[in-house]
């Protein structure tokens, strides 16, 4: 999840009053956001994805100040008219179709300002926008630009002076050689022609995603902005774009329409009280709903709630009901536990599990808990036999980088890292096995010291024995165990286990310097037998 | 004083009787053992046992002495390589080679004779290399060194000033001298032992009993040797079921008792059950490779009219009021294989097989996840999740908050606190988490919510609250068994195994 730096300072201003750390942390815990730490003037803070609009001190500010009651309600932004106009050209919608464009003008940058706009604006292409695949923004600083503009496509032959190069480069150059090209060149991957936006001068502003052009750049004394933000989904880029240009109003920025975007009209949903109560357990009257409203920014108005453009996380009426408890306080309900009568029951499979589990612990074995991800050499290739675990496609490391297809190589490995301590070494285990079609349970025994064929073979005859099973056993050859000491165990014309002595071979390749004998049993065939 | 002698006598094991005869004032353990004729263990265990009953004190010396080595010994009778070098130097002048051959030393000797005699003066250098008056006079007199060797083996530290350097010197050459250590153990007998071998010790005590002893009744008339019984004794281990699976039963046992019915499914799962059945967007951050273990491979996928709902929903939010998300739904992407990431996929592979008939429905599992993490002290690639869902209409979020606290009651964990959180598939959200006195701050133990109708309705059919958590059991566990770090938790070390605490909630 994405964390962000805030300026504590700067967002307290923001605020609009001053709160001593433990009030903030509390706050901001149960505002639903997730503190890492504080230090000095730095908060870092653990963002939940479907709140964008919290990724910077504006959005944090607006969100923080209505819960605690200091500026509550749903806040107006007004956006004003104007001539700014762009074209699109339809050559984009193959590649990048979706556009959204505004104008902010009178910023008033300082540096906190600044930091949190350049900061905002990495963030939201990120997170929100999936690393500028469903979402790329461009800022400019708007008096360099000649409008209308279009949002065209160019060769990559196309030449113009990409931020931080000092000089002209080929689109194709620039894909090659910038280090923000070559970082997102994969976006445009494959493609003859490159989004460009382009003002009436032919002056290049963007070449989305990629880089914005070094002549249009915002700098500390720009005052003026234009905003350019392209995608693949135009609700998402509708929403970036509402979300950067309120946090520019929170500063004192005014809005100016391009194209009749941005739309920041809230949206209008209707969320019944009863629903609200219901689902929550309270018995809010109306008047305390629109207040709790309040608290998280959110409007009422004839029966709807009004949801303010720059949220992108209310899909459902459910959502708003979550405001609600956000807003009640999650420290202020009742925990109840309710009069739901069902009746209790443990699976039958783990039921016989214990029992078999309890078994093998009073033949005074340990019982091990081993991982289900190991390697080829430890499944295979030590144990001298064909199996073929089944690979992870994205394995951690080669130590893990298969699921197990049977269990006694993790035993082996336990063997392996226990060498130092006394002996005899008696130990089992019950655990998932992997294979192409299926999963199983099996159980595993081994026993290292002064043992011999017998004593597996004891223990196995003992557990079967105990639960009321008669068990043929069949000499019967297996790679990893010695040729005439080992036997495969059928149960009903089944076959269910294996019991034997590991051949000195498969010993050495293991590292293991005492004998082993031991057995692996299928738990899921022999529970399904014992079903019938 | 009479009294406890005679009760002394009686806690006298028949070893210690055997040994305690033979103990004078000052005697070593390697003489009561050729006196005694016991074996050396039977004898060492006899003085332990007495010690214990201070009858005697055990004083434990160690002696560092300063001995002949290989070499040495064979010097000795050769005579040292210098003298050897001189003597053939005796009659007429030679090249090193021929002194070398003639003396017979070997490289190493002939160089370390080169350069002690160069020293003394006591050889010409050149070509050939030629003696000295001084020279000759050594080979009459008895070099330093020689004397010295003779006078060991000597113990180190009697050494005096010329010797001790000689000593050193010595030891720098190639196995002349060597140090050996030996450690003696000589037994004094207390004044409760002095007082003990005076009284008669052989009295007739009954030792360990058996069938002939409780038959024929042996045992009449008689004095039973005491033991010691407040002396340790070796440790025995039983057999024992896993800890972390001891804990894992209390905690299901906590649903149960509840009323919870358990669930159980694979650990290889469809990225349907895994994300899709629970609204995630097939973009969803958390899908991607650094979270998620993927598998080649293909398993069946549900029937054809849920996959319907499903995409439906993911889309454009289907008959649930929702928007959805606004993106095409991929069935193939919801067919890869994944590690199921949680149990959760459980939960909504019960949801989709629930009868109207079964609701109300209570449902819960403590079972194994994974996520492709860096493994350290609190992050693990496979963990346990204890898992619930309860299927009411009426049910609420103060009821959510009342089963978790009453199960993390259960656990011990009595100052909780829940603060919102954000899941895909649950809304409300909740981070449940404990106040950790000793780290001063709040510690998460796990999710849960109230899942949202874009998941219940397409399982479900229709949108009854569902109350669902899918908590970190590992976390909740480690205080009671003082372990840190969670690696510690499965790293099988059987020491840690036989000795650690049984789970006793």
């Amino acid at each position: 999840m994405p964390t962000i730096t805030l300026n504590k300072k700067d967002l307290l201003k923001l605020v609009g009053k001053q709160l001593n750390d433990t009030q903030l942390l509390d706050r901001m815990a149960m505002l639903g956001t997730d503190v890492e730490h504080m230090k000095g003037n730095e908060i870092c803070v653990e963002i939940f994805p479907n709140r964008p609009d919290l990724l910077s001190e504006e959005g944090f500010a607006r969100a923080l100040s209505s819960f605690i009651g200091k500026k509550t309600g749903l806040r107006n932004y007004k956006v004003q008219k104007n001539n700014y106009s762009y074209k699109i050209d339809s050559k984009v919608k193959k590649i990048r179709p979706y556009v959204g464009a505004a104008v902010v003008k009178r910023v008033q940058f300082d540096k906190a300002f600044y930091e949190s706009f350049m900061n905002l604006q990495e963030k939201l292409c990120l997170t929100h926008g999936r690393n500028r695949k469903k979402v790329a923004i461009g800022a400019h600083d708007l008096d360099t630009i000649q409008f209308p503009l279009t949002y065209t496509t160019k060769e990559l032959d196309y030449t113009f002076k990409p931020l931080d190069m000092g000089k002209e480069l080929t689109l194709r150059q620039i894909l090659n050689k910038h280090p923000k090209g070559k970082e997102y060149a994969h976006l445009l991957e494959g493609q003859k022609n490159a989004p460009i936006w382009i003002d009436k001068q032919k002056q290049v502003l963007s070449m989305p995603p990629i880089i914005n052009s070094e002549e249009t750049k915002i700098t500390t004394q720009t005052k003026n902005i234009f905003f350019d933000v392209t995608g693949t989904d135009q609700q998402a880029v509708n929403q970036a774009l509402n979300i950067l240009v309120t946090a520019c109003a929170d500063r004192g920025g005014k809005i100016y329409a391009v194209n009749k975007q941005p739309n920041l009209q809230p949206i209008k949903i209707v969320v019944k009280l009863d629903y609200v109560n219901k689902l929550l357990g309270l018995e809010l009257k109306q008047k305390e709903y629109e207040k709790l409203l309040a608290k998280m920014g959110l409007g009422y108005q004839q029966g709807k709630v009004l949801v303010p453009a720059y949220r992108v996380d209310v899909l459902h009426p459910m959502d708003i009901v979550e405001d609600i408890a956000i807003a009640y306080g999650y420290e202020n309900f009742k925990p109840e536990i309710p009069n739901i009568s069902t009746v209790g029951e443990e699976h039958s499979f783990e039921k016989f599990k214990r029992v078999v589990s309890t078994t093998m612990a009073n033949y005074r074995l340990l019982e091990t808990n081993t991982h289900h991800l190991s390697n080829l050499t430890e499944q295979k290739t030590n144990m001298q036999t064909q199996l073929t675990p089944i690979p992870l496609t994205n394995a951690l490391n080669e130590d893990y980088s298969c699921l197990r297809v049977w269990m006694l190589p993790s035993l082996l490995q336990v063997l392996r890292n226990n060498k130092h301590h006394e002996y005899p070494q008696k130990i089992y285990e019950i655990g998932t096995i992997f294979t192409e079609k299926e999963e199983f349970q099996r159980l595993a025994c081994v026993l290292s010291g002064d043992v011999s064929y017998t004593d597996a073979r004891q223990i196995l005859e003992g557990l079967l024995r105990n639960l009321g099973v008669e068990a043929h056993y069949k000499e019967t050859k297996h790679g990893s165990f010695i040729p005439g000491r080992v036997a495969r165990i059928t149960i009903k014309g089944k076959k269910v286990a294996y019991v034997g002595e590991l051949h000195p071979q498969v010993l050495q390749a293991n590292s293991l310097d005492m004998p082993v004998s031991c057995f692996e049993l299928n738990l899921s065939v022999l529970y399904e037998l014992l079903k019938h | 004083m009479q009294q406890e002698v005679k009760k002394l006598i009686e806690t006298l094991h028949p070893l210690e009787r055997k040994v305690l005869p033979y103990l004078k004032d000052q005697v070593t353990v390697g003489e009561l053992v050729t006196q005694s004729k016991l074996l050396e263990v039977e004898v060492t265990r006899a003085l332990q046992w007495l010690g214990n009953k201070k009858i005697l004190q055990m004083e434990k010396e160690t002696h560092h002495t300063a001995e002949l080595s290989m070499n040495g010994k064979i010097y000795l009778e050769k005579g040292l390589p210098e003298r050897r070098f001189l003597q053939v130097l005796e009659d007429e002048e030679l090249t090193l080679k021929e002194i070398q051959d003639k003396a017979a030393l070997d490289k190493n000797e002939l160089n370390i004779s080169l350069g002690l005699l160069k020293k003394l003066g006591a050889i010409t250098l050149g070509k050939e290399l030629g003696i000295t008056d001084y020279g000759r006079k050594l080979i009459t007199q008895k070099l330093l060194e020689e004397t010295f060797l003779k006078t060991l083996p000597k113990a180190l530290d009697k050494l005096d000033g010329t010797e001790r350097k000689l000593y050193d010197l010595l030891a720098k050459r190639k196995q002349i001298v060597e140090t050996t250590i030996k450690k003696t153990t000589t037994v004094y007998l207390t004044t409760q032992g002095k007082q003990l071998t005076k009284s008669q010790l052989n009295l007739e005590l009954i030792d360990t009993i058996n069938r002939k002893t409780l038959k024929e009744q042996t045992w009449k008339g008689k004095t039973f040797r005491r033991y010691d019984v407040e002396i340790n004794v070796p440790h025995l281990h039983g057999g024992k079921r896993h800890f972390v699976n001891q804990a894992i039963d209390y905690i299901k046992r906590i649903w149960l008792d509840l009323g919870f019915k358990e669930m159980k499914g694979p650990l290889l799962e469809t990225s349907f059950w895994n994300f899709d059945a629970l609204f995630q967007p097939q973009d969803h951050p958390a899908r991607e490779m650094h979270d998620t273990f993927f598998v080649k491979g293909t398993k069946p996928t549900p029937n054809k009219e849920l996959i319907q709902k499903i995409k439906k929903t993911h889309e454009t939010g289907w008959t649930t009021g929702s928007t959805g998300w606004g993106y095409q739904w991929s069935e193939k992407i919801a067919k890869q294989l994944v590690l199921r990431t949680h149990t959760t996929a459980l939960s909504v592979r019960t949801l989709a097989q629930l009868k109207q008939t079964d609701i109300p429905a209570k449902y819960f599992s403590v079972a194994k996840c994974f996520r492709n993490e860096t493994i350290d002290w609190k992050h693990s690639f496979e963990f346990n999740q204890v898992e619930g869902i309860v299927v009411d209409e009426n049910t609420t979020f103060r009821h959510l908050l009342g089963y978790l606290k009453e199960y993390y009651h259960k656990l011990g964990f009595d100052k909780i606190r829940f603060r919102p959180a954000y899941f895909p598939y649950t809304e409300m959200s909740v981070e449940s988490e404990y106040y950790n006195p000793t780290k001063k701050e709040w510690v998460e133990f796990g999710g849960a919510g109230m899942f949202r109708p874009e998941v219940t309705k397409p399982l479900l059919g229709h949108d009854t609250p569902v109350l669902a958590w899918g908590q970190g059991m590992e976390r909740a566990i480690m205080d009671y068994y003082n372990i840190k770090d969670l690696r510690d938790l499965y790293n099988n070390d059987l020491k840690q195994l036989k000795e650690i605490k049984m789970w006793m909630k």
